[in-house]
């Protein structure tokens, strides 16, 4: 068996450190830009199931304008509605816990979240929140349209930075 | 004092009305507070203001993780944590927490201001952010810790001094409102109370008003009995008198007397009547008459002193008048005499109009009747007009002195027409004349129903023509013929022959009365008892008896009278109803109850007491027939012959 030519053998390796590269950079670069927002776990059909920005921006989504006892004036809100949201991950429990990036956290009663057109923003008039605009998700309820129910209790469920959400 | 009475309620409610208001301000004050008490404790902003100096913690550990290790995990974990703590200095920096914030700690907002530029250079650096610098942002963050720690427990100890004040502020309203309210009460039930005592007090004066209401009318029976009785024995002397041969001078001087005890017996009827119909004793009948025939009743009655005066009568009935219509004929001929008389009274020269016209007829039988009475008298001013329908008023203090009378009439008929739920009223000129008119409604009768006038004696028991025995002793007994001519239609023809009836009437009257007096009656032997215990009266009744051609058995009281019952049958009794011994009543009662020749005996009241339970009294007891003192001759004839077969 003849010897290998060293340079076809230096091309070969050149060109599987070059596969190698790429591969890692395909595999890598999509990973960082599709980082998971929101973990759904606990009482759905699968168990645990992760949502990128992306992956949330396609399901349905719809547009409300309310004012917050945290903002100085109303804004646009695009969101997807919790109810929405949980059908689409079959989720069977009573409650959930909503989940903070700084680990503050909440139980509200579905009935009460679907009852009142709860949402799950993702962009402020248009533009993406950063965590220190409340985002990347910020669960809120129509205040302006509902002024009833802007009181403590309400208020309370609206998380902002919201990371994740347990289905109990 | 007085003067605080009456303006009591007033005070009363003015502080009513000023506690209230109190309460409503104490409230809108409580409102006012709790809005403000809530700017610190609505929704969570107490909590998101300390939530600062928590994440600045986490932020200034986690550059003393990375100064020690600086890899990209922790400055991803670093980034991460500012953005964290940026977004608390935003939730302070705007909205409602900013709000509280700037009320209890301004400083604290230039804090958060100063932090965010601080934020802001420190992105700028991320990119090549090393451990040194790591330290140095440390150090620089560390000192706002106590900075906002501080801010923290300003903004609680603010919170809870709100709290408490506010807590006591609402304890002081609710106390000040329970005071007020208290207050309420007891005004209300001091204004209860009054208002009770002044519902008792007038109860009382009501029932205090009562009783002499009462103690009058029994003043006024008593009275009328004791009036009657002597004028009983009067009258039919007089009477008797007439039947015995006199001179011829001694006529005017009779008749004379005879008038004045009439005007007397007139006057106490009239006082009674109005004195009953005052106390709404009057019953009205509701029978079917024939109103052409009272009217006649009425024309005959006053026709004596029209002639005197010589004046005219003109009568005119609406052709639209029922034959028959309901109602009491008694009293409308009461009211209908009244008003002719006074305008006989007081007119010297001309004529006097009686008109009766339909002012309204419905389909289900309803009709309503004007009356007016014209004259061509001396009028009445406009002042007085009102003032003549009030007891013993008349017109002018001097036309009782020119004209006479008591001037109960007017009263007496105000009080019947307004008993039928009718008007009555007058319109006059001074010197011109005045017309009296009275209006009432009522059922019409079909024909057949109506029954004569009251006037003559057939009708007793019917006991109320009896009571005045002077009026219903004028009326002739011949009007059935004439009230078939003034049935015809025209009212002017009606007119001429009501004219005409006047004449015949007073002639036909003026016949039967002298037949009366010269006719001695033949004597029939039938035994008649009176029971009388006033000598005067019962000599009266013996020789009035003994005229009419009966025998006469006399008893003094109910005693005798049953005892004389006993032993002999008698024909007729007469019973006086008040006696000593025994009473009328109760001498009737025996002599029906038990076995003897007299229990179906007739009886016939005779008695001063014309009171309608008086009459109703006798009836009960078993009398036939009702005759009031003064007794007339001609009644009394009537009434024994109607008995005696």
């Amino acid at each position: 068996m003849p010897a290998q030519n060293p340079v076809i053998s230096a091309i070969k390796h050149f060109w599987l450190a070059a596969l190698l590269l790429l591969s890692l950079i395909i595999m890598v670069q999509p990973s960082y830009a599709a980082s998971p927002v929101l973990t759904i776990k606990g009482k759905i059909a699968n168990g645990e199931q992760s949502f990128t920005l992306k992956q949330l921006k396609q399901l349905p989504s719809l547009e409300v304008r309310t004012e917050t006892i945290w903002t100085d004036e109303a804004h646009t809100y695009t969101a997807i509605s919790v109810k929405q949201l949980l059908e689409n991950v079959n989720a069977q429990g009573d409650t959930l816990k909503l989940i903070a990036l700084n680990d503050y956290s909440v139980e509200v009663p579905v009935k009460t979240l679907i009852e009142h057109d709860a949402f799950i923003a993702y962009k402020q008039d248009g533009k993406r929140m950063r965590i220190r605009d409340k985002g990347p998700l910020w669960i809120l309820y129509p205040f302006s349209d509902k002024p009833e129910i802007n009181t403590p209790v309400y208020q309370s469920h609206s998380v902002w930075q919201l990371k994740s959400i347990e289905v109990l | 004092m007085k003067s605080f009475y009456r303006f009591q309620p007033i005070i009363l409610a003015a502080t009513l009305a000023v506690l209230v208001i109190s309460v409503a301000i104490s409230l809108l004050y409580l409102e006012q507070e709790t809005d403000d008490f809530s700017l610190f404790t609505k929704d969570e902003r107490y909590w998101n203001s300390t939530r600062v100096e928590m994440e600045l913690l986490r932020f200034i550990n986690q550059l003393d993780t990375y100064s020690q290790t600086p890899d990209e995990d922790e400055l991803d974990e670093l980034i991460l944590r500012m953005e964290i703590l940026w977004s608390r200095v935003d939730i302070v920096n705007s909205g409602s927490t900013r709000q509280l914030i700037a009320a209890v700690d301004s400083q604290a907002l230039q804090h958060a201001k100063e932090l965010e530029t601080h934020l802001l250079a420190m992105e700028a650096e991320l990119d090549d952010l090393d451990a040194n610098k790591a330290q140095q942002y440390k150090l620089k963050f560390e000192g706002y810790v106590i900075l906002f720690m501080n801010s923290s427990r300003k903004i609680a100890s603010a919170i809870s001094d709100v709290e408490s004040t506010f807590a006591i502020k609402v304890q002081q309203n609710y106390r000040f409102m329970a005071a007020l309210l208290v207050t309420v009460l007891i005004i209300g039930s001091i204004f209860t109370y009054i208002n009770y005592l002044e519902i008792r007090r007038n109860k009382l004066l009501a029932e205090k008003a009562e009783t002499a209401n009462q103690a009058k009318s029994a003043f006024l029976s008593n009275m009328s009995h004791e009036i009657r009785t002597p004028l009983n024995g009067i009258l039919g002397s007089i009477q008797l008198l007439k039947l015995e041969q006199h001179s011829p001078e001694v006529d005017p001087v009779l008749k004379d007397i005879e008038v004045c005890g009439n005007n007397l017996l007139e006057l106490i009827n009239s006082i009674l009547d109005l004195s009953k119909a005052q106390q709404q004793k009057i019953h009205l009948e509701y029978e079917a008459f024939s109103l052409k025939n009272s009217i006649r009743n009425v024309v005959s009655i006053v026709n004596g002193p029209l002639k005197e005066k010589n004046l005219k009568l003109h009568l005119s009935i609406d052709p639209e008048v029922p034959s028959a219509i309901y109602g009491d004929s008694f009293r409308i001929q009461q009211v209908l005499i009244n008003l002719t008389s006074n305008a006989i009274k007081f007119t010297s020269e001309g004529k006097i109009d009686l008109r009766v016209q339909v002012m309204e007829k419905t389909t289900n039988g309803e009709i309503t009747l004007r009356f007016e009475v014209q004259d061509q008298g001396i009028g009445i001013a406009p002042e007085m007009q009102q003032q003549i329908f009030q007891p013993f008023t008349q017109a002018d203090a001097s036309t009782t002195r020119n004209y006479g009378g008591s001037g109960l009439g007017l009263a007496l008929c105000q009080e019947i027409i307004s008993i039928m739920d009718g008007e009555i009223g007058i319109q006059s000129e001074v010197d011109k004349g005045s017309t009296f008119w009275f209006s009432f409604t009522t059922k019409v009768a079909g024909s057949e129903h109506a029954t004569e006038a009251p006037s003559s004696t057939k009708q007793i028991p019917a006991p109320k023509e009896q009571v005045s025995g002077s009026k219903t002793t004028l009326q002739p007994k011949e009007q059935t013929e004439e009230s078939t001519q003034s049935n015809t239609n025209k009212p002017t023809q009606a007119e001429a022959t009501a004219d005409q009836a006047i004449e015949p009437h007073s002639a036909a009257a003026q016949q039967v009365s002298s037949a009366i007096i010269t006719n001695t009656e033949p004597s029939r032997p039938s035994t008649i008892l009176i029971v009388e215990d006033n000598p005067v009266n019962a000599k009266l009744a013996e020789a009035m008896i003994k005229r009419l051609g009966y025998q006469s058995e006399l008893a003094q009281h109910g005693g005798i009278a049953l005892e004389k019952c006993s032993q002999h049958s008698f024909q007729l009794i007469l019973m006086d109803c008040q006696m000593p011994v025994m009473d009328g009543i109760t001498c009737t009662e025996k002599l029906r109850e038990r076995p003897g020749p007299n229990q179906n005996t007739p009886i016939l009241a005779l008695t001063a007491n014309v009171q309608e339970q008086d009459k109703q009294l006798c009836f009960d007891a078993g009398m036939q027939s009702f005759l009031a003192k003064p007794v007339d001759y001609k009644i009394l004839k009537q009434e024994i012959e109607h008995w005696i077969t």
